[in-house]
Parts: structure tokens; sequence; C-alpha cells
């Protein structure tokens, strides 16, 4: 698999999604021409320098933006943190010789434990306990360098629970991120998203989308899997989260690269969307804004540099 | 007692005689030290030094060479193997497995000596260690927890700081880890994770080190040639050179079973700022020789071939894709370690996964240490703990208790937790008296009855030693229920797992068997037969 950032030197790599505390909230985008920002769900975007000479090629937003404004964004040896929502930024170096980090994610009990784990190509996975300032390889039992997505249990303070995907397979730590355990699965190429269920510590379910040979789920915490969405058995995954329904069970949603959607709630049947995308148009990347409610708004990059607003039923 | 430079042959009632004599005796050395208030065994010294005081059953055993009776020798030295072995494989339960020996061989006697077939015995003796072992496995829960991993260690070591920081380790670890111990430089303990994959791997010349500031090197985009080749002619390392150069990597490392003082100026006259080439010796080398599995990990891990001497390999045939490579790599008076391997992942998988089903159908011990020291090398499942103490034998002393609780966490890991306290034996009680009750051969009964007494003993030993009265606690242990037992350091009896007080499975389970099959055995010696000692050289 080639890193996107040779592909398209101005792409969209990754994005977040910071709330405010006025209910409205901040999207970032981190792109090879750098980090953009945007105050109106995507409608128009403005640079945010960081300081970085090169691509920025993740972000990642604290679950309590709203009130630490801290994000952090991933570069070619470096991890850049800001506490100020992005006005200014930090740089941290990563040793030598300089990884690049290909993914970034936060725990959700960040404000108590100041957990972040940073996902690279080379060298595996990086490990902070201190908010972002300093930074260890934490690679216990990972036998794949190149990670290329990460999810953190919703109840990690409890479980301790993270997955990892990678290009030979998936990973998953049961030791808050200090050490991983092989999957055994299916894992007949890349795996590049990845989610926990809110619900984890009742359903067990963890899902992971891959690279060519569609979508996987586990309803025991990791132990088997199988394939899901047998409509989506070759494509491409970009992403996939899973939210808290209404009805208390988990919510379910892919999104793959040529711009099907795929939902469901509990193990009822998938409901099927599609994004109407102009021939050629690939999607590299997306995010859901708003998990809540029926409508859910998508954040989506395209292989041709550009950023699409969709919704998502 | 005959003299020794005499050859006799006992035969019954003297020999089972003289073998419960001997084992008695081993058993008595041991059986104070059961439990958390264990009493020391003095060992004298030969040179005039202080005694030894010691109260772990392992190093006691070790330490007994011969009694003075010859029967008696037999029956204390065929306990000494039972328990030695119990501590190799093991780490632990040498004083649990000795009591349970002896009621189980108390029994067997007093059974034979009533008209009993030894033989019969011993057959229904393995029935009812079988219904033992699947009750004691009913009871095994696997421990999931950085928590219980701590409290399974304070049971085995006592020292809680030692125990926080060994639950600590083999929770990040896991299964397979492995500890480096080192003497720490105050009274304290330390501990932290040691990255990446290493090998027992001397540099070729340590004039290499000596230039280094610190006290090893460090590489990056290493370029990696195994082999087990002999290279004596500089000149053999110029197609190695050539393609590190070609490769525009910053060093290389040649890893070779003997490299000539001439062959390693050679890579040190073409080393500078910008490249680095050292040379390392092969690791695995004998005795025993392993060099072909450090090989086969090495190709998995940095995805280069190794260069066998026995297949007739030849550096000048050497070719860019031959070559490892790692991402860092550093070097030590003693390893050679490297981080950000360069192999393919998916066939590194593999060959872990192959290592772990081999780990789990090997029955040797030490084949099963050995794998396992494998995959904690490639999973870079290794931490180094560094050890205080107010003196030198203190520290060893702390450090191989540190020894004995890793691999006991190992075990705990890999085989589960049982009730602590006897508690786990006491239940097991149960199933045999039903058995009991539908046994109609009468050694068949002996043996039921044998057992069910037997498995008592452990739990007789730990409340006798913290001082209570065994008859008054055993009953009250027996009217709180299955999951009861004695808390020694506060005398009440409570819920034993729920209060932390666990065993490690593999070591319960390895006491029993050892104890059935040792005791079964030796109810089945029926002479002895003593060779004349020698008579010793005064200038040998």
């Amino acid at each position: 698999m080639s890193s996107p950032v040779t592909a398209n030197p101005d792409i969209t790599l990754a994005f977040a999604v910071a709330p405010l505390a006025d209910g409205e909230r901040i999207c970032f985008a981190a792109r090879g021409s750098g980090l953009y920002r945007s105050d109106d769900d995507g409608a128009s975007w403005t640079a945010t320098p960081t300081g970085a000479a090169g691509d920025i090629t993740a972000v990642a937003v604290s679950p309590a933006g709203a009130v630490d404004q801290t994000l952090f964004a991933g570069t070619t040896g470096a991890v850049l943190w800001s506490t100020d929502l992005g006005q200014t930024w930090q740089p941290v170096l990563l040793g030598s010789p300089p990884p690049l980090v290909s993914v970034l994610a936060v725990s959700p009990a960040f404000h108590d434990d100041g957990i972040v784990l940073a996902g690279t190509f080379e060298d595996g996975l990086y490990r902070s306990t201190d908010r972002g300032a300093t930074w260890r390889r934490a690679n216990v039992g990972l036998l794949d360098p190149s990670v290329l997505a990460i999810a953190i249990s919703p109840e990690f303070a409890a479980d301790q629970t993270a997955l990892i995907g990678t290009a030979s397979g998936l990973y998953q730590s049961a030791t808050g991120g200090r050490s991983w355990r092989d999957l055994d699965g299916p894992w007949a190429a890349p795996v590049v998203a990845v989610a926990i269920s809110p619900y984890f510590a009742d359903d067990g379910l963890l899902v992971a989308g891959t690279e060519g040979a569609g979508l996987f789920e586990s309803r025991d915490g990791g132990g088997h899997w199988r394939q899901v969405a047998e409509d989506l058995a070759e494509a491409d995954i970009v992403r996939t989260e899973i939210a808290r329904g209404s009805d208390g069970r988990a919510e379910v949603l892919v999104v793959t690269a040529d711009g099907a959607i795929r939902s469901r709630s509990g193990e009822a049947a998938w409901i099927a969307d599609e994004i109407n995308l102009v021939p050629d148009e690939v999607i590299v990347s997306a995010i859901v804004l708003d998990q809540a409610g029926q409508d859910r708004p998508l954040l989506i990059g395209l292989a041709s540099g550009a950023i699409r607003r969709v919704v998502a039923h | 007692m005959t003299s020794r430079r005499t050859a006799a042959v006992v035969f019954q009632p003297d020999t089972g005689a003289g073998l419960q004599r001997g084992t008695r005796a081993v058993t008595a050395l041991l059986r104070p030290t059961i439990g958390p208030h264990p009493r020391a065994v003095a060992i004298s010294s030969t040179s005039g030094r202080a005694p030894e005081l010691l109260d772990d059953g392992g190093l006691i055993v070790r330490r007994l060479i011969q009694l003075a009776d010859r029967d008696e020798d037999v029956g204390a030295m065929f306990l000494r193997g039972l328990l030695w072995r119990v501590y190799q494989q093991a780490g632990d339960g040498v004083a649990t497995t000795s009591v349970l020996f002896q009621a189980i061989y108390d029994g067997g006697l007093h059974a034979v000596a009533a008209g009993g077939n030894a033989m019969r015995l011993r057959h229904f003796l393995h029935a009812g260690e079988c219904v033992i072992r699947e009750e004691l496995m009913e009871q095994t829960v696997a421990v999931d927890s950085e928590a219980r991993l701590i409290q399974v260690a304070r049971t085995v070591c006592a020292d809680p700081a030692l125990a926080q920081h060994l639950g600590q380790i083999f929770a990040v670890l896991g299964e397979h880890g492995q500890i480096e111990l080192r003497n720490g430089q105050s009274r304290g303990l330390t501990s932290d994770l040691i990255e990446g994959s290493y090998w027992d791997a001397p540099l070729h010349a340590t004039t290499a080190l000596a230039a280094a500031e610190a006290r090893r090197i460090e590489l990056e985009h290493a370029l990696i040639f195994i082999s087990d080749l002999e290279l004596d002619d500089p000149h053999e390392l110029v197609p190695l050179l050539t393609l590190a150069r070609q490769a525009g990597v910053g060093s290389l490392v040649v890893m070779a079973r003997k490299l000539a003082g001439s062959a390693n100026a050679f890579l040190n006259a073409n080393s500078g700022p910008a490249f680095r080439a050292i040379g390392v010796r092969t690791p695995g080398l004998g005795p025993p020789d392993r060099h072909a599995d450090s090989f086969h990990d090495l190709e998995a891990l940095t995805g280069g071939r190794a260069f066998r001497s026995q297949a007739g390999d030849s550096v000048a045939r050497v070719e860019l894709a031959d070559l490892g490579r790692a991402r860092r790599a550093w070097v030590d008076r003693q390893h050679f370690g490297v981080s950000g391997p360069g192999g393919d992942a998916h066939r590194l998988r593999t060959h872990v996964r192959q290592l772990r089903r081999g780990h789990r159908d090997e029955d040797d011990p030490a084949a099963r240490a050995e794998l396992s020291q494998r995959i904690a090398r490639l999973s870079g499942a290794t931490a180094m703990l560094w050890v205080g103490g107010a003196t030198t034998p203190a520290i060893d002393q702390r450090k191989d208790l540190a020894r004995r609780t890793a691999a006991a966490l190992r075990g705990t890991l890999q085989g589960g937790v049982q009730p602590g306290a006897g508690v786990a034996l006491l239940a097991c009680r149960a199933p045999l008296t039903a058995r009991l009750a539908l046994a109609v051969e009468p050694e068949e009964r002996a043996a039921y009855r044998i057992l069910i007494r037997a498995l008592e003993e452990p739990a007789r030993a730990i409340i006798t030693n913290s001082g209570h009265d065994c008859g008054r606690i055993l009953a009250a242990i027996d009217r709180a229920g299955a999951a009861y037992g004695l808390n020694a350091e506060t005398g009440a009896i409570v819920d034993v797992a729920a209060a932390g007080l666990l065993d490690v499975a593999a070591v319960v389970q390895m006491a029993v068997r050892t104890a059935v099959e040792g005791a079964a055995q030796a109810l089945t010696i029926d002479t002895l037969v003593h060779a004349r000692q020698p008579r010793e050289a005064i200038n040998p």
C-alpha cells in the first residue's frame, strides 16, 4: 500500500472535530499542504499554521476539547500539540530516524490519564501519558510496524482496551496501549479502519475495515471474526464508526472509497445509502460530524483534493 | 548400620522402613517452610563461616547431600530428586509436594503392611490423581488483571515491592515475558522495558566499543549480514561494503562465527561519520548450539537470508536482498539488538504463531522455556529489573526470589490460578469421597482414603506453622464452605480467592502429580542394593 501523501500531495488524510462549549464545533483537516480549520461544518476552510515543514498526516482532538482546547497533529518525525485549538503549536520530536505519523487517537479519559496514541508507518506505535509532552514507543507484542488505524474503547478508563489496524492485520491491547496481542482473523488485506462499540463491555463488538477485502466484525471481544455486509466484500473501507443508538444498541456506520455507506443497528439488516459521486471520484477520508439523530452529516475527503459535506440517513 | 564400604542387599520390611525414615527426614525439613510464616533451616558451613539460613524449599533440597544411614539416604535422595524436578520446572511448590508425598507414602505403606497389593494400590492412586486433576482444573481461573498478578506475586515472594514491580511488568509483557536481572545501585528496585529484540552476540572487536562515548554503539538504517561463516580475509567483506554503499544505508552489521583481526580492522577503516560497519558474533553458538533457531528468528524479523557454512554459502555471492534490515540496531560488549525490523510482517506473524503452537504442544520444560525466550525476543517482551539490597548476598537472594516469582507469574499467565491456602486441594476431597462410596476393591478404597487424607496436609501445615489449632481451624473451614480457608496473616476464615490468596495452578498441579506418582512408585520398591563405596585416594 503506498502512502497517500505520495499519490496526491494535497488530499485530506484525516479529519477531527472539536466540540465547543456553546454546542458549535470546529472541524480540522490534515492535508499534504498543512492543517486546515472550518467553523461552518466544512463549507469553508482556512489554513492553520503549525510551524511544521512537511505534510500534516494526522489530527486528533481531546474529548474535552471544549474545556482543555487540546489538539494534536502528526507530521514526519514529530507530534504537534496545541492547547488553544490550533492557534499556537509545540512540536515534540519522536526520535531518529524520524517516522511518519499515520494516525492519532486520544484517550476518552484524557482529562485524567493524559494518554495519546500515535501510529506510524515505520515504527509502530508511540504512546504519551503526559498529554503529549513526551512520547515513547509501545510495541511489545506488535509484530507489524505499519500502523494504519487506531480505535480506543469509549470505556478506556475501565477496560484499557484499544485496537490498531496494520498492514498485516489487527492487534488489540488490554493494557492501555502498553502492549499488544495479535488477533487471529481472515486478514487478507491491510486493516485501515477500526472501531470499538460504546457498549463493548456487554456486546464485545469490534469492527475492522480493510483495503479491498471488505468489513469484518467480532462480537466476542476479538476472539472470532466474520465478514459482514457481504456486498462490500471487495470494498476499500475508508471509515467505520460505532455510536450509541437511541434504542441502546450499537449503531455501526461504514464509508467506502467508492461512496457506499452502510449502517445498521445491533444485528439488524444493513441499510444502504450511496453518496452521489461523479465518476473517478474516490473517498480517501471521512468523519461523522454528529452521531446523534437520524441524519448523520459527514465530511468526506476526495482523492481530487476536494472536501464535501454529505448526509447519511 | 552397615559400612558404606560393604555391598549390601536390603529386603522388606527393612526396605520400606528405611525409605520411609529417609523421606520423613526430608519432609520434616521442609514442612515448616510452608505458608506465609515460614521457619528457617540453618545450613552449617564447613569453612568456618556463619550458617546459611534458608526458608526456600528448593534451596534447602539443593543443600541436601547425604544422610548417614544408607537405607534412609536412598529414600531421602529419591524424594530429593522428585522435589528438585518440581523446583526446576515450576519454581515453587517443593514443600507442598513433599508433605503430599509423605502423607500418601505413609498411608500406602500402612495399606501394604495390612496385606494390600502395592501394584494394585499404585493403579488406583493414579486413578485418584486423575480425579484430583479434573477437580483442580475446574477451580482454575485465568488471571486477567495487573492487580491479580501482583497478588499472586505477593503470595510467591512475600516481598511487596518486588511483587509490585513484577506484577506490573508481566501485565505488560504477557505469558512469555522475560526478565533480565541486574544489581541495583541502591536498596530499592527499578525496572524498565527493553525495546526491540536482542541476542547474546558480542562484538568481535571491543576496540570499536572503546571509541564510543557510551557503553554501546547505536546504529540507524542498518543492513545486517546474517551468517555463521568464518571470515579471515578482509577482501571477503568487499561485496558487503559495496552493497551497503550502493544502498545508501547508514550502517552495516556483519554477523559471523569468526572475524579475523584484519577483517575487523578493515571494517573499522571503512567506517566514518556517515557510515558505520561493525562485526558481531553469531548468536546461539553452543554448547548447546542453537544458532539455527537464531537464524530462523533473524530471517523472519529482518527479512534477510542466513548464510550457513554447512550449506557451503559464500559471502562472495551475497546480494542486497539477502541482507536483513532494521531502522535501529545497537551493540554492546555482550549483545546485539534491533528495533524497527524490516522483515515481512506476515511472515513474522506466521513464524511467531508457529512458535506459540510449539510451546503449547511441548512437554519438555527446557524446550518450553527456550520457545518462550524466542517468542519474547521476537515480540519485544523483555524487561530489565535492577535489584537493590543492603548487601551483595541480600541482593543475590532477592534476585533469586525475583527469578522464581517471574517463573511463577509466567506459569500463572499460561495456566491460571486456583484458591490458595490449601483450599483447592481440600475441595478435591469431595469427588474422591464420591468415588470411595462406589469402590469395592480393597486397594481402591485404600487409595481414595489415602488421597483424601493427604489432600489435607498442605492446609494442616499452613495452619500449624501459623500457630493455630489444626483441628479447630479445619472444622471451621469445613463449616464455612468449599471456597473458604485460613488467612494465616489475620487468623480469619475467609473466601481465599476474594481475599487474594491464590496459588499458581501449574504449581499445584505439578505438586499433586509428582507426589502421587512418586509415592506410588516408591511403594513398589521392594529391594535396595547398596554398591560398595570405593576407597578415596589420598593423592588423586
